[in-house]
């Protein structure tokens, strides 16, 4: 029996890749490995919906627009509203007016 | 990877993060991928210890310190991935008889496999046949090439022990190939 030679397989393996394994898996790396936007902390979260909420508020209150079937609604009322939203209405409306120059302005 | 090859990627991160980091990337996907293929041997199993094996190199390296081989430190993670999958499949072991489903009449678990090269498919059942200690070290010196300091660095080992792993290695695959010629 012939004694084997390393040298008659060198470095060859059975195992194979997709087509653009490599490429794709480079992109896949690149986009996990990203920064993600860093998220507020909690006590600047509360006191933007606070602000917000109290901005939003005061801007209706004033303009006269905020109605009811007709009524005008209080500050009051619409922050106890704003505070019965859930989370991601809350979200929702701080994107919409968080940095809104002309409610900033009042 | 020569050394000087790692400086260049380590100043480059150290410059722009990101773009060094792109460097690292296109430089060790390849050699690190079929080294944790070869142990692996599922194709799918290698992609996801290759990802993780990046992912904990980039949220690392501010701590990598330049005394070590940038090159064993990559292997390492990838090799400790590796073996995690390895052990988290304990009780669903893949060999290339499960791949090589013509031996066993098993389904192909992996399409990625060339089941025409008859010698090479038997010379790495005959890798896969060795204790893991003596696998890496074959492995690590046949077809990656380090030295044995490096080996021992990336098995947490002493070079001794490496390369009497790597002999012993080597008897075995020449008596399992002789043996199934």
């Amino acid at each position: 029996m012939d004694n084997f030679d390393f040298n008659r397989i060198g470095k060859k393996t059975p195992y194979r890749v997709p087509d653009d394994f490599f490429d794709r898996i480079e992109q896949s790396i690149l986009s996990a490995a990203a920064p993600r936007p860093r998220r507020r902390s909690l006590l600047k979260y509360a006191a933007g919906i606070t602000a917000t909420a109290a901005t939003v508020s005061l801007l209706l209150t004033v303009s006269g627009k905020a109605t009811i079937d007709g009524n005008r609604v209080g500050g009051t009322e619409l922050a106890q509203a704003f505070d019965s939203l859930s989370d991601s209405d809350r979200d929702c409306l701080l994107e919409i007016y968080q940095d809104d120059i002309f409610i900033n302005q009042l | 990877m020569p050394a000087t090859a790692d400086k260049y990627i380590l100043d480059a991160i150290d410059r722009d993060p990101e773009t060094g980091f792109r460097i690292l990337l296109r430089s060790y996907k390849e050699p690190v991928y079929w080294h944790i293929r070869r142990i692996t041997v599922a194709h799918h199993d290698a992609e996801d210890a290759l990802q993780e094996t990046f992912l904990r190199v980039f949220r690392n390296i501010a701590a990598f310190k330049r005394d070590m081989s940038l090159a064993a430190w990559i292997f390492r993670i990838a090799t400790n991935e590796a073996l995690r999958i390895i052990d988290r499949r304990k009780d669903n072991d893949i060999s290339l008889d499960d791949i090589s489903g013509s031996d066993t009449g098993h389904p192909p678990a992996d399409d990625y496999f060339d089941y025409s090269d008859l010698e090479s498919v038997r010379l790495q059942k005959a890798i896969l046949s060795l204790p893991p200690k003596q696998q890496l070290a074959f492995n690590l010196r046949y077809y990656d090439e380090f030295d044995y300091d490096t080996i021992a660095r990336i098995t947490d080992s002493t070079p001794a022990a490496v390369k009497a792993n790597y002999h012993a290695a080597k008897e075995k695959i020449i008596n399992f190939m002789n043996s199934h010629d």
